[in-house]
């Protein structure tokens, strides 16, 4: 059974800065891209040959605006590419003019670009994308939020044939990581679509392949469902390698479905599959077939994605509303979570702790010295507790002053192994200082109704996933600011309660790096944040799991890692050996 | 006969209602919906999500919209998770190349149910002729054992086997219908290219190699059921004053087997022919699950864990079918082999 988890997703783009003048995209008229030599790690690939990946169920559509499932977007993240990508690197993008006042983006496309059944792709395409598809109140994507600025969204205008305006009311950071998390579509295939209000259910399951263009490195070729999807090659694909050859290099990636953790890595110890992101259990098992040249690649832990368990501090039961809303009791439970002990069962001791909010490597500050820290240490959390006032009872355990004991329900979704056993480990830490967690196992639908399904919320504590994406600062909006539709542990202005001083610094902060295009005043802006919130403890933070990545070294070269298990980094240069 | 026929038909109009009635319920009844998961992304696409799927409407609207469809058009509804026709999703879908659910469905069921009587007789003839002996024995330990490993365990037990004990992916050869080199691999039914070439001798035996795994979990999960029930109806036969005539003849042990005593106790087996059927696709339920089967139970297992309401319903109204006409099946196959009974 797949294994589930409460994961709260945010839409994945990157934190890009913004400056004004000109970004030069390799502006050299007509040519196509060239991708760096250097980005090879093995060298200049051939043509030719394709790669097999399991994908854990069938895809639910091969949209990629509506799509929210990742084995729909393991699919169109290979079909479809943005106007630059996170790197600033672009297929499609000649250059980037940014206006004296800093809200005007204007965009050359390059010359010549195409989309993958060899229609031109031009700046009508990227006008129709964002004004009738993005923009559009009709469609839903989660795509908006990334380009929604002071509750509107910026003006997009097609200046000629290959030049577009991107015109935002106000200074907004996040312009340039929409861009880049915006695929283009083909107005061609998909203006009728949009007419007859059918985007939502456009490019679904059933559409033939010939029906459906994008202009990433691959192409639909065929899909059976329960049995595999299969991609090739875009013959219009607009990049080349330094010696002129185009990309892909690859003629087919093949995506069978197989929804089993098991069976994905039997398949890939089988040799079937080349490339498997392993659990981290599985990493013995996988390092022991290094002689059948398996590698296995164990990266940095992420500095996105949150792992925390969070409290109601809208809790209808007056004396757990009091307990969690005091910033020293979250902090006595962050130092009585043995988190190393988490790691060590759940992670295989594949993991780093985390104290703070996750955020994109560009702002990361988690690791200074002088960040707020709270290593296991059950003496500080038991003196926190006794200055809170919570009395020991004859039994142990703690009680309030009118004598109830401090008990409280932990939520984990029912089939995840690995939110079970960090709630039972918890609860067991926090029984050493006196505070009973009962840990209740739930459906996931039963989960996030108690989260979010009403207001205030129903549950006392959950542990939860929340997935950062790429982590641009912006997308954190949406769970930390206080009316934050994502701020799933309230306490805020929305029930009557005045808002804790700190939190509304903390939406100070959110709202002025939001503006601000000064990379450099925006990292001292986010840094502040990460402190604040690391400080307060408004859940609690608890660890993060290092990349792991197992691939064919003997197939398969260029290989560069994947993105949240399923969406391949740099497809276009994958080579098969 | 014919009457008995289109009444016992006739019945089944107002029991598959009901259980439509009472699976709908049920689905109710659990917490959330489908779309409730969205909320996690934003509550515009979670609203969407309700409007488009019309959960927000009160259960007996939903209820009655989607048996009308049935009534009125043979529309059993459509997927909340792609959009496609419930028929479509359950049994249409796919190529002639690649197959479609109900014709593996069938392909699986059946080809199991051949399998596992085509082992259980002589197993159960052959403990049924040593009663008593250390062969009797193992063979009923055989099936104390094929009886308790669940089919789930027995499935990845057999993947586990063949990949990290025969290690048969090293096992390769060049395919001259893909054009490529193709290594022996585990779980669906073909490997790489096959799922889309067309239908070919190479193509065959690679559904061949890929199929006897998924065969095999699904025939041991009544092989032994059925090695006993024959062991049973063979020591019965076996004790008969006839079968002492047939002996005291002269006639040889194995036409006095074979000729006299198997053939009288086979009729009770026949009948119950049709009761395995509906346990032959419950088997497949847990071996798609496993060997990752595009298989009618395949898609309505996705379908359950996803709360895709239409989905779950209509598989549910199927296997309901099955049933039903798995103990029609019986009814008449009893009929049949004793002219005793007859049926009005």
């Amino acid at each position: 059974m797949k294994k589930q988890l409460l994961t709260l997703l945010l839409v994945c783009v990157v934190g890009l800065g913004l400056l004004g003048g000109s970004v030069d995209l390799q502006a050299q008229p007509g040519s196509p891209f060239v991708v760096p030599a250097v980005q090879m790690q093995d060298g200049f690939g051939q043509q030719g040959g394709s790669v097999t990946i399991d994908n854990i169920d069938n895809p639910k559509t091969f949209n990629p605006i509506t799509q929210n499932e990742a084995s729909s977007s393991a699919i169109t993240s290979l079909m479809h590419e943005a106007l630059i990508d996170t790197t600033g690197q672009a297929t499609l993008a000649q250059s980037l003019d940014i206006a004296p006042n800093q809200t005007t983006v204007t965009i050359r496309l390059r010359e010549g670009s195409s989309f993958s059944d060899g229609e031109p792709m031009t700046a009508n395409d990227v006008v129709f994308t964002l004004n009738n598809i993005i923009f559009n109140p009709t469609i839903s994507s989660t795509l908006k939020d990334a380009w929604r600025v002071s509750g509107t969204f910026p003006r997009v205008t097609a200046l000629d044939s290959l030049t577009v305006e991107i015109a935002s009311p106000v200074s907004f950071s996040g312009l340039l990581s929409a861009i880049a998390s915006t695929p283009i579509l083909p107005q061609h295939l998909l203006q009728d679509d949009v007419d007859n209000g059918n985007f939502n259910a456009a490019w679904g399951i059933g559409t033939s392949p010939n029906e459906i263009a994008g202009t990433g490195p691959f192409r639909l070729k065929s899909f059976v469902a329960g049995q595999q999807v299969a991609l090739e090659r875009n013959p219009f694909y607009g990049k080349v390698d330094e010696n002129g050859t185009q990309l892909p290099y690859l003629n087919e990636i093949i995506l069978p479905v197989v929804a089993d953790d098991n069976v994905r890595l039997l398949r890939f110890s089988n040799g079937q599959t080349e490339i498997y992101p392993p659990r981290p259990e599985d990493v013995p098992v996988l390092r022991q077939q290094s002689a059948q040249g398996v590698a296995v690649s164990v990266q940095e832990a992420g500095t996105v994605d949150m792992n925390v368990i969070a409290f109601n501090q809208d809790s209808a039961d007056a004396n757990l509303q009091t307990l969690f809303r005091d910033v020293r009791f979250r902090q006595a439970v962050s130092f009585a979570t043995n988190r190393q002990g988490m790691i060590s069962a759940n992670l295989n001791s594949l993991g780093e702790a985390r104290f703070g909010p996750g955020i994109s490597p560009l702002f990361w500050i988690g690791d200074d010295a002088n960040f707020p820290s709270f290593q296991f240490d059950l003496n500080q959390a038991s003196a926190l507790l006794d200055e809170i006032g919570l009395a020991t009872g004859s039994d142990g355990m703690r009680q309030f002053a009118d004598g109830s004991p401090v008990e409280f329900t932990l939520l984990t979704v029912q089939g995840s192994t690995v939110l079970t056993n960090d709630a039972v480990l918890f609860a067991n830490d926090l029984g050493r200082i006196g505070v009973q967690v009962n840990v209740r196992p739930l459906d996931l639908n039963a989960v996030i109704d108690q989260l979010l399904g009403s207001l205030p919320p129903q549950f006392d504590a959950v542990r939860i996933t929340i997935n950062g994406g790429d982590g641009d600062p912006n997308l954190l909006r949406s769970v930390f600011e206080s009316t934050g539709s994502l701020h799933f542990w309230k306490f805020s202005d929305g029930f009557g309660a005045g808002v804790a001083d700190w939190q509304n610094e903390v939406d100070d902060l959110l709202e002025q790096q939001a503006q601000s295009l000064d990379l450099n005043q925006r990292a001292n802006l986010l840094a502040d944040f990460q402190v604040l919130v690391a400080e307060n403890q408004p859940v609690i933070f608890l660890y993060n799991a290092q990349g792991l990545q197992t691939f064919r070294e003997d197939r398969v070269g260029n290989f560069s890692g994947t993105v949240e298990n399923a969406t391949l980094l740099n497809p276009e240069i994958l080579f098969r050996k | 006969m014919l009457t008995y026929l289109l009444r016992r038909l006739l019945y089944t109009i107002p029991l598959l209602l009901i259980i439509s009635v009472i699976v709908f319920l049920v689905m109710q009844l659990s917490p959330g919906n489908f779309c409730t998961t969205l909320k996690l992304q934003s509550e515009q696409i979670y609203n969407e999500c309700v409007e488009r799927t019309g959960i927000d409407q009160s259960i007996w609207v939903q209820y009655g919209k989607w048996i009308w469809g049935i009534v009125s058009g043979f529309d059993f509804g459509f997927s909340f998770q792609n959009g496609q026709p419930v028929m479509t999703q359950l049994f249409t879908s796919g190529t002639f190349e690649s197959g479609n659910p109900l014709v593996w469905t069938l392909v699986l069921s059946f080809g199991a149910m051949i399998l596992s009587w085509l082992l259980a007789l002589p197993l159960g003839i052959y403990a049924a002729t040593n009663q008593g002996t250390w062969r009797d024995w193992a063979v009923n330990v055989f099936g104390f054992i094929g009886l308790s490993i669940p089919n789930f365990f027995l499935a990845i037990g057999i993947l586990w086997m063949l990949v990290v004990v025969f290690q048969v992916g090293t096992n390769c050869w060049q395919s001259e219908q893909l054009g490529q080199n193709v290594c022996l691999g585990v779980s669906g039914l073909f490997d790489g290219g096959y799922v889309t070439a067309s239908w070919s001798g190479e193509k065959f035996l690679n559904l061949i190699w890929h199929l006897w795994p998924a065969l095999l979990v699904i025939a041991a999960a009544n092989l032994a059921a059925i090695v006993r029930y024959v062991r049973s109806e063979m020591l019965n036969v076996l004790s008969e004053p006839y079968v002492q005539t047939a002996r005291s003849k002269g006639l040889s042990e194995r036409v006095v087997v074979v000729k006299h005593a198997l053939k009288n106790a086979l009729n009770p087996l026949i009948s119950m022919l049709g009761y395995w059927l509906p346990s032959m696709f419950e088997g497949t339920l847990v071996a798609a699950m496993i060997l990752q089967l595009p298989t009618v139970e395949g898609a309505y297992w996705t379908a359950l864990r996803q709360g895709d309401q239409y989905v779950v319903m209509a598989g549910l109204l199927f296997f309901s079918m099955i049933l039903i006409v798995g103990n029609l099946l019986s009814d008449f196959l009893l009929a049949w082999v004793n002219p005793k009974i007859r049926y009005q």
